[in-house]
């Protein structure tokens, strides 16, 4: 154990274990290895790969998003933090074992779980979580297999919409630099109808994804009602401006791929199954007296995110009456941030800022004597784990092997199950990867580069 | 010589840029980092640098990032005269957005037209190229030193 992080070079400076390696969970091993630059610091992981959302949330056509992982590459190369993947907590290890070991345990794991929309479920139904996360080849989703049909139906105005909408409406030819299986788009719809509650002016997507939109110039976009220009807000009326050019501002091609209508104002219903297909019936938001019916043969639900997925740890069951969410604490050692403490709002800088926050009242705990630094980390947890955990290390071969044999204009081609990530991770070393090979971080590592 | 590092970032990348730029000028000048949402530009002019280095992403449409909005929405309204003082740009942005490196091209525009000179050129990373930001602003920060003029023996 001597190659770990102790504390006899960090004297006082806490054991830290971080559960989620998402930007949550990363952005707080950064924010907290800034603080304490010898501090041991672990971040768990279910998958044996790292990043979460930024892997498998963000649209594989946003390569420049995702490219916000250089900075935690770094944080596992450099700075000293280690990875640990493959290792569920819950199943693998509970969160008491964790907070045995380590002074501190921040649980950043996410919400991923698709909120159900009343009404509409069932067949040809599919959350655009799952959605995103198939299309990302997330291995939960190996054997997930959509049928959208001719004609599919997006239920939802945020950005997680559009996403789904511009993957099922982009020319198969323009993914050149994306990582997207080239199967996920096999079948594209050429109807796709696109339903938001709220009116064109409150919906919650940002105008530069809609202005993405337009250089699809193989399809036609249409929408029923725009809720007049002029808005004081600079946001608002930018999205106007942005789908009012998306419909009405750019030449129609002659003859057009897909065709994309925009239903503001409409609340779903109901979805029935006809002989045909799928009708899904709309209700004015407004008056709730007008209707309007749609063809469908599937609707992908884009209506948020909560609790729930198989795996999830479930935060309400980690509260205390020492709680105070507001600032990231649950109980006693233990925290919480990103989506897992404030809820599925706001995007990668908002986890950014949450993490901050969260570091901060982390720090003033350890400052003000609320915790004192004494558990050795992740040498009281060795024993605990099972053998085919994966280190950085090991996500560095699968990584190798992803981005050395892309095909079809990709800048990678996915591993999507977890046995053969596993085999990968192996490759190349004799012993399994336990946390007791982890590499020795250079002790004045700081959370960013060091000089070449 | 002294340089004043500022960063407008909304995801982290260009704060991680700002500091990799602060250790190439190291040894050559001294230099402070800061976030734009920690500053004012008054205390930029105060500090008394002889080099403004400004690192910040473009976000949405073509909006400073971060901190930037307020700091230089600020600075168009009291227009301070930055005459003498010295500045270099390094933007980051995304190619795949029409509105790529907007930020960083107006912040150029705007320091300049308040006097201030700018020393090198404006750096626009791309994030859809997967270059590193961080080895792109090495090299450049050796650019602006190498442009820098020499200092004055005293």
């Amino acid at each position: 154990m001597s190659e770990l992080r102790s504390r006899a070079i960090g004297e006082l400076e806490p054991s830290i274990a971080i559960v989620g390696s998402g930007p949550a969970g990363c952005y707080t091993a950064q924010m907290l290895r800034k603080r304490w630059a010898a501090a041991q610091i672990v971040v768990f992981e279910r998958l044996p790969v790292p990043y979460g959302l930024l892997r498998y949330g963000v649209s594989p056509d946003h390569q420049g998003t995702k490219a916000v992982a250089r900075q935690f590459d770094r944080l596992f190369t450099d700075g000293g933090v280690h990875f640990i993947g493959n290792v569920e907590v819950g199943k693998h290890v509970s969160i008491d074992q964790l907070q045995d070991a380590f002074d501190i345990v921040v649980v950043a794991a996410g919400l991923g779980a698709d909120r159900p929309l009343p009404g509409v479920d069932g067949d040809g139904v599919y959350g655009a979580g799952q959605v995103m996360r198939w299309f990302n080849s997330h291995p939960d989703e190996h054997s997930f297999a959509p049928r959208f049909g001719a004609t599919t139906t997006i239920i939802g105005n945020g950005n997680v919409a559009v996403d789904v909408l511009r993957l099922l409406a982009k020319h198969r030819d323009s993914f050149t630099g994306s990582d997207l299986d080239p199967r996920r788009i096999d079948k594209q719809p050429n109807r796709i109808h696109v339903v938001g509650r709220s009116p064109a002016s409150a919906a919650k997507f940002d105008s530069v994804m809609i202005r993405e939109l337009a250089d699809i110039n193989d399809a036609v976009f249409d929408v029923d009602a725009v809720d007049d220009t002029g808005h004081e807000d600079t946001k608002i009326q930018a999205k106007i401006e942005a789908l009012l050019e998306l419909t009405t501002g750019r030449a129609v091609p002659p003859s057009p791929r897909v065709h994309v209508s925009f239903h503001f104002g409409w609340t779903p219903e109901s979805i029935e199954s006809t002989p045909a297909g799928r009708t899904l019936s709309l209700a004015d938001t407004e008056s709730r007296q007008a209707g309007k019916v749609i063809e469908t043969d599937s609707v992908v639900t884009a209506v948020g995110f909560g609790y729930g997925l198989r795996h999830e740890v479930d935060r309400t069951h980690l509260e205390s009456n020492l709680s105070d969410l507001d600032s990231g604490l649950l109980d006693s050692g233990l925290y919480c941030s990103g989506w897992f403490r404030r809820g599925p709002t706001g995007g990668i800088p908002a986890n950014r800022l949450d993490a901050k926050m969260v570091c901060a009242r982390i720090v003033a705990d350890v400052e003000t004597g609320t915790i004192t630094p004494t558990k050795v980390g992740l040498p009281a947890l060795a024993a605990d784990l099972h053998p085919d955990t994966v280190d950085f290390a090991g996500w560095r071969r699968i990584d190798a092997t992803e981005v050395t044999r892309p095909g079809h204009g990709r800048c990678r081609t996915k591993v999507s199950d977890i046995a053969t990530m596993l085999d990968l991770a192996r490759t190349f070393t004799d012993e399994r990867t336990t946390p007791t090979h982890v590499e020795n971080p250079p002790s004045d590592a700081v959370g960013h580069k060091e000089e070449r | 010589m002294n340089a004043l590092i500022l960063y407008g970032t909304e995801t982290g990348n260009a704060e991680a840029t700002a500091t990799a730029i602060s250790q190439v000028l190291a040894g050559t000048v001294d230099s402070e980092v800061h976030d734009l949402a920690d500053t004012t530009p008054d205390a930029m002019s105060q500090a008394g640098a002889d080099l403004i280095v400004l690192v910040t992403a473009t976000h949405g449409e073509g909006d400073f990032a971060g901190g930037g909005a307020d700091f230089f929405e600020a600075l168009t309204e009291t227009k301070p005269d930055l005459t003498g003082l010295r500045f270099a740009v390094f933007g980051l942005g995304d190619s795949y957005y029409t509105t790529f490196n907007q930020a960083g091209e107006t912040a150029a525009t705007i320091l300049t037209t308040l006097g201030a000179t700018q020393v090198g050129d404006t750096a626009r990373h791309d994030a859809s190229s997967g270059d590193d930001p961080e080895e792109i602003a090495e090299e450049w920060a050796r650019e602006v030193l190498a442009a820098l003029p020499a200092p004055v023996a005293s």
